[in-house]
């Protein structure tokens, strides 16, 4: 009994343990999984406005409207990428660029969208993690 | 591509060259179309947009309700020629703004005693398919000044408010992105001169508020009801963005 206690609460603290990590957007990132955000519609969907790398789709079918991400690696820290994914306003206030981690100041959003951001922090860093390895 | 966006600088250039430079000119969404679909668009045969304008010659002719047709009323459809450029109007009866589709329904109610087609309905599209088709190369010439006035306030504000999860107001893509890709789709002014209009991507024929509906939900927006006294408002302020284009309904768009 008290071994299987023990053993239950070393589990707890595990878990405890992981899910800190995972909470910390540093310790998750996966550049493929971001990949793979940026390209599903209901996420990232960054192909209707920028041309990205790696994503698979012809330069004529991906938007223009946003500058290319080829080198934006090189171009950015990993906390700038971060900076302009969460909330392109705090750049550019008049920016097009949707706030994928905030929503601060939004209007009208479908209820089957309201009250959370496009994307987690996590899912952010993944992106982030990508981008970084565009150079 | 290339070839596509040389062909809209060029009409741009074209429109630009005759008219006063300070705003931009009007273009019709035709000019962003694909040399294909214009084709599509131009031969009465070919284009699917037809159909429905047949269907509403169909309607037209056919009693309803206390035994009375559009016809009786008011002759053959050719009569209709200029009604459609000025839609939506002024209602002195309903007290607001209304679109064509809710003046056709109108009638239904108040002179045949029928029950009104739904907005979205194929019935509805097709009449004021055929209506419109009446006034087609007619200026749009919409009014936004008397009682109109504060329905294109709202409209013009809407068109420019920010929302959805997305935070995107028409105008940032149809004033400030036109000719952009989004996707591999070049952005136009969103011009309703060709509406209601035969959109590939439906297979279907759709109203003006068909594709407020559908850019709404592109942003994540909270929807915008087909014939909502909002959706009405917005499509006078569209209509009145384009006062001057030739009605080219039935359009067809990708
Ligand atoms: C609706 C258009 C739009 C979408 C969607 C969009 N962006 Fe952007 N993005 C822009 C624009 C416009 C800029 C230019 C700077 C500004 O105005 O904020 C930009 C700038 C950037 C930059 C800075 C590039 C540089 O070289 O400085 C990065 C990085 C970026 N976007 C990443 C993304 C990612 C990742 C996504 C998807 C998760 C995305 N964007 C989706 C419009 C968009
Ligand atoms: C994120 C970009 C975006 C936003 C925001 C947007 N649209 Fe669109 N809209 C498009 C695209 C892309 C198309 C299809 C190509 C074209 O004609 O521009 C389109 C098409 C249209 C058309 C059809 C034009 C034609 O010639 O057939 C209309 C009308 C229209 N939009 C109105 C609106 C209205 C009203 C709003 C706001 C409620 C709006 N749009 C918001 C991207 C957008």
């Amino acid at each position: 009994m008290v071994r299987y206690h023990h053993l239950g609460n070393l589990w707890l603290t595990l878990a405890t343990i992981g899910s800190l990590g995972f909470a910390d957007p540093a310790a998750a990132q996966d550049a493929g999984r971001g990949l793979e955000l940026m390209r599903a519609s209901e996420k990232g969907n960054c192909s209707i406005c920028h041309l990205v790398p790696g994503i698979g789709l012809p330069d004529e079918a991906q938007g223009n409207i946003g500058p290319s991400l080829e080198g934006v690696g090189a171009r950015l820290t990993p906390a700038e990428l971060r900076a302009q994914i969460v909330d392109a306003r705090a750049m550019n206030p008049e920016t097009i660029m949707p706030p994928y981690g905030s929503i601060k100041g939004l209007a009208d959003v479908d209820k089957r969208y309201r009250g959370r951001p496009i994307l987690t922090a996590g899912e952010v860093a993944d992106i982030v993690a990508y981008l970084s390895s565009l150079r | 591509m290339k070839r596509l966006a040389l062909a809209v600088a060029a009409s741009l250039a074209a429109i630009a060259g005759s008219a006063p430079a300070q705003e931009t000119p009007p273009v019709s969404g035709y000019q962003f179309l694909l040399p294909e679909t214009q084709a599509l668009q131009d031969d009465d045969f070919a284009n699917p947009g037809m159909l429905w304008v047949e269907l509403g010659g169909k309607l037209w002719d056919e009693p309803a309700g206390n035994g009375t047709s559009c016809q009786n009323c008011h002759g053959a459809p050719e009569a209709m020629r200029g009604v459609g450029t000025r839609y939506p109007q002024w209602s002195q009866t309903e007290g607001r703004v209304i679109s064509l589709e809710q003046q056709v329904n109108q009638c239904r109610a108040e002179r045949q005693q029928a029950d009104p087609f739904g907005y979205s309905s194929q019935e509805l599209v097709s009449l004021s398919a055929l209506v419109m088709h009446q006034s087609r190369g007619l200026p749009m010439s919409v009014a936004t000044d008397g009682p109109a006035a504060s329905a294109y306030r709202r409209g013009k504000a809407y068109y420019e408010t920010r929302r959805g999860q997305l935070n995107l107001a028409c105008s940032n893509c149809h004033v400030d992105q036109v000719g952009s890709r989004l996707r591999g789709e070049p952005i136009s002014q969103g011009q309703v001169n060709g509406f209601p209009i035969y959109r590939q991507l439906w297979q279907d024929m759709g109203s003006v508020g068909r594709m407020i509906a559908w850019c709404n939900d592109a942003v994540r927006a909270e929807p915008l009801a087909e014939g909502s006294q909002m959706a009405v408002e917005l499509e006078l302020y569209l209509r009145s963005l384009g006062n001057g284009l030739a009605i080219e309904t039935p359009a067809v768009r990708r």
